[in-house]
């Protein structure tokens, strides 16, 4: 079990780091985005195989709060916006093989002509996977989100002090 | 009604730099609360109040001196499309604190801000196909490669080479100006192909290969950002770019039903 998410792991990390070089980020943070997808899909993986058994949205939607929170710590410490962090490692998520299968299975309803029984079978995998693929990305938004909204509270934050410090220093300002 | 401040920088050119700053900062792949909280920044450090309204495409801005509200200046002004770029994002937002906290004049911004879009030199060529193409390997083998004892290996592989085509593709047909979707749906269709037919030669089942060899293609931070735009209450913003990252979603898909209809549903199950 631990080689398993130790391989899962090691994957996620090199994918977060590939897909994060499209969106071109400072290079010598890349590899904190790839620890992090590291990380947040081997929380999904040990959460969905091992002995917790959750379903894949949910544990989708932990690992994504994990990569986002680790994102913002990041963020505050580097001085540069968590989505910088966190975006690129939440992108192994995506559903793509649950999105393609959907598109495989209507693609076969259209075809099945008058077998009532394989199109219900067809529509039904339609909707399975399709369902699938919109719930885990509704998740990854979800827990992303959450690091936003710290990173947006704290630079509310940072604002009024930067105020409350302008008003002490400048006269015209204190007027 | 334009004159200018003690720093000698006028309404007009104030809201030029800000416009700008905006504009590179939306292209950058920035979410709508992050780009008005940026331009507000600069705008207080100017000594002017700022209203802007951030659409993908258009952005319109409507600035007055903090000390006298009365005289105000609209700007309307497109927005020219460009790559994700984080690097140069984030540097812009050091660049609205340190100028927050130092109190840069409006020239001495623009000219740190003409020397943070010089220095912008994106990774590309073949390192970056190369980069990418072993991400999407990684990520075949993440979907369920590891599962097969043998089929994992071999479609990680032909993930590989697809990926570096479909993408060699993307970005020379992009450099050429072509329509983005058309883009989208070419690489898609590219990358796909070589994964079905390289999968099929090598005589194993395709459906992994060929469904992962099209996801770096997935518009993961234009849809993000547009849920996120969404939750925060910039709906017009969030919608306009929900829609933008659909159609690109489309066409990747319309490129992956060109070669299960060109293959055959059943050589890819």
């Amino acid at each position: 079990m631990i080689t398993e998410i130790l391989l899962d792991a090691l994957c996620a990390a090199v994918a977060g780091t590939g897909f994060g070089m499209i969106s071109n980020p400072p290079r010598r943070l890349l590899f904190v985005a790839g620890a992090l997808a590291a990380c947040g899909h081997a929380l999904r993986f040990w959460l969905t195989t091992g002995p917790a058994q959750w379903g894949i949205a949910s544990a989708t939607l932990a690992g994504a709060f994990v990569i986002g929170m680790g994102g913002f710590v990041a963020g505050r410490i580097s001085g540069c916006p968590s989505e910088i962090f966190s975006f690129p490692a939440l992108l192994p998520f995506v559903p793509g093989l649950k999105a393609y299968y959907a598109v495989l299975a209507l693609l076969k309803f259209l075809r099945c002509g008058d077998d009532v029984a394989a199109a219900q079978r067809f529509i039904g995998e339609f909707f399975e996977n399709g369902l699938a693929a919109v719930f885990v990305l509704l998740a990854i938004v979800v827990g992303a989100a959450f690091s936003l909204f710290a990173d947006t509270l704290s630079i509310r934050r940072d604002t009024r002090r930067l105020r409350l410090f302008r008003r002490k220093n400048s006269p015209a300002v204190s007027d | 009604m334009d004159e200018k401040d003690e720093n000698g920088a006028s309404l007009r050119e104030i809201s030029e730099l800000l416009l700008d700053f905006a504009g590179t900062l939306m292209c950058c792949g920035a979410q709508t609360s992050r780009v008005l909280r940026n331009v507000n920044r600069l705008a207080e450090t100017f000594g002017c109040e700022a209203h802007l309204l951030a659409l993908p495409r258009t952005m319109t801005l409507t600035l007055s001196r903090a000390d006298a509200p009365e005289d105000s200046m609209t700007v309307v002004r497109k927005v020219r499309p460009g790559a994700l770029d984080f690097r140069t994002l984030s540097e812009l937002r050091v660049l609205t604190w340190e100028a927050a906290k130092n109190g840069f004049s409006p020239a001495l911004c623009r000219e740190r801000y003409e020397e943070i879009l010089r220095g912008a030199k994106p990774f590309r060529g073949w390192r970056l196909w190369s980069v990418v193409a072993c991400g999407n390997a990684a990520f075949c083998y993440l979907l369920g490669g590891h599962a097969l004892p043998a089929g994992g290996v071999r479609s990680s592989l032909v993930v590989f080479v697809a990926t570096f085509l479909g993408f060699c593709v993307r970005e020379r047909l992009s450099a050429l100006g072509l329509n983005h979707l058309i883009v989208f749906l070419l690489s898609a269709f590219v990358a796909s192909f070589t994964a079905g037919t390289l999968a099929h030669e090598m005589s194993f089942h395709t459906d992994l290969a060929v469904s992962t060899s099209v996801l770096f293609l997935v518009p993961g931070v234009p849809l993000l950002n547009s849920v996120i735009d969404l939750i925060d209450g910039h709906a017009l913003a969030g919608l306009s770019r929900l829609v933008n990252a659909t159609l690109l979603l489309l066409s990747m898909t319309l490129g992956l039903i060109l070669t299960v209809v060109l293959l055959g549903s059943k050589t890819l199950l």
